[in-house]
């Protein structure tokens, strides 16, 4: 890190400045949680720190026309805490309140490990399920990209070098919408090797619409249609659960690693995805 | 650093105003600079522990306006117009806190390494939460470490200290 040099603008159009002048040589720094660690292996490039914490009007978590909003330094254990969150999609709450330590939950921000699209964050499999819009700024302006494709690969996004998260938006999800998202790990705090991001749509009875999304086990966040197609057009039983969750199993490639293997994490991901499901049928029918 | 709108230009070395351990202080910082070792070799606040090096142990927690972060995985320069507390700073004249009195009388610690960063992220645990459960302490602790206790007195020092200040 010896050669950094650190820049805090005021302003969003300041940062997008900072980055588009300097170009690959320039990141963004917020918490800092993902990218310090990567700097000090010295296995990011980065010379420039554009550090985007002093500008204004970016940390909010609230309800408004509808969605919720949740702006770029917006740090998880604000999400964690925020009740509006909680009452309008408590996975989302969940997956902020789950994420590393209260240290790192102190520092680090949703919007952050969105753009940092880490394959076992847990931020890009949620915005992978839930869809915001990503609402991000650059040099040519605003624009506004949806959630369920903005990861596209290992620490890749749809981002452009100039460009900054500013705000997600999430939709209400109606009351016959029931969101899960679970994960294993192999210790406390530790990143995940396993996890699932469910929501299932429940009319009369009969599972109308559903989605499930994995996490850690690929390289990105991944929708497994095949699991969500065993559920459509059916009642939400024990046994089709189980399918849909043997299913998803049976259709990720995880990498094997010292976690692991294939075999092992595929098994793991089924009672990760069981267990997901039932708390989103759970959710869609109370 | 003075807020303004024009674009500043990337620097090596930074001017930082925080309070420390409640004495205002200005600071020229670089920007590679860890807080872990802005604290330690610039400070001499040698209470600080750098353990992990990399974000996992806690040992090396401190509380940025009363919240607990791990200075290893911060820069000096982020923690600018913050209110910083380190282990050095809780003690009353020669007088421990009552976290601190309370791992004393319990004997939440063996080696010590873990200490400061525990008794700081406990101490930002009962500013929230006064009577704690079992269960609220071990997962507001558990991004601290400790290799020697077995955690069973540490979470009893957490469990004391909160009746004591009840009790007083």
């Amino acid at each position: 890190m010896s050669s950094v040099k650190y820049a805090a603008p005021t302003t969003i159009a300041g940062a997008c400045s900072l980055l588009a002048e300097h170009g690959e040589d320039a990141t963004v720094l917020s918490g800092g949680q993902s990218l310090i660690p990567h700097l000090r292996q010295r296995e990011l490039p980065y010379d420039i720190l554009v550090d985007i914490s002093d500008i204004d009007g970016l940390s909010h978590v609230k309800l408004a026309a509808g969605q919720l909003r949740i702006g770029c330094l917006a740090r998880h254990a604000d999400i964690a805490a925020d009740k509006t969150v909680s009452e309008t999609i408590p996975a989302l709450s969940e997956v902020a309140g789950s994420i590393g330590d209260v240290q790192v939950r102190n520092c680090g921000t949703f919007c952050g490990a969105l753009a940092e699209a880490d394959p076992a964050g847990d931020p890009p499999t949620a915005v992978t399920l839930l869809d915001p819009d990503v609402v991000v700024m650059g040099v040519d302006g605003e624009r506004i990209l949806d959630g369920a494709t903005f990861v596209t690969g290992p620490h890749k996004t749809a981002l452009q070098s100039n460009e900054v998260i500013t705000e997600l938006r999430f939709q209400s999800p109606p009351d016959n919408v029931g969101i899960a998202y679970e994960k294993w790990t192999p210790s406390e705090v530790a990143w995940s090797i396993a996890s699932v991001g469910a929501r299932v749509e429940i009319v009369e009875g009969v599972i109308s619409a559903a989605c499930l999304v994995t996490g850690a086990l690929e390289a990105k966040p991944r929708v497994i249609t095949s699991a969500g197609n065993v559920l459509v057009g059916n009642e939400p039983t024990e046994e089709l659960l189980t399918e849909a969750a043997e299913t998803l199993g049976e259709s990720v490639s995880p990498r094997s690693d010292f976690e692991g293997d294939e075999a092992y994490k595929s098994e793991l991901s089924k009672s990760v995805a069981k267990d997901a499901l039932s708390t989103a049928v759970e959710r869609a029918i109370n | 650093m003075t807020p303004n709108t024009t674009i500043p230009e990337p620097r090596s070395i930074i001017d930082i105003e925080l309070v420390l351990n409640g004495e205002e202080v200005e600071r020229e910082v670089g920007a590679d600079t860890l807080l872990s070792r802005f604290l330690r070799n610039e400070e001499y606040l040698t209470g600080t522990h750098r353990g992990c090096e990399s974000s996992k142990c806690g040992a090396c927690t401190v509380l940025v306006d009363g919240q607990p972060v791990k200075s290893c995985n911060v820069l000096a320069v982020q923690i600018d117009g913050s209110e910083l507390t380190t282990i050095e700073g809780l003690a009353d004249d020669g007088t421990l806190d009552p976290v601190q009195e309370a791992f004393w009388e319990t004997h939440g610690l063996q080696c010590g390494f873990c200490t400061p960063g525990m008794v700081l992220n406990a101490t930002a645990l009962l500013e929230t939460n006064d009577d704690p459960n079992v269960n609220e302490i071990q997962n507001h602790l558990s991004g601290n470490i400790c290799r020697c206790t077995g955690y069973t007195k540490i979470v009893e020092s957490v469990k004391n200290a909160a009746q004591d200040a009840e009790s007083q």
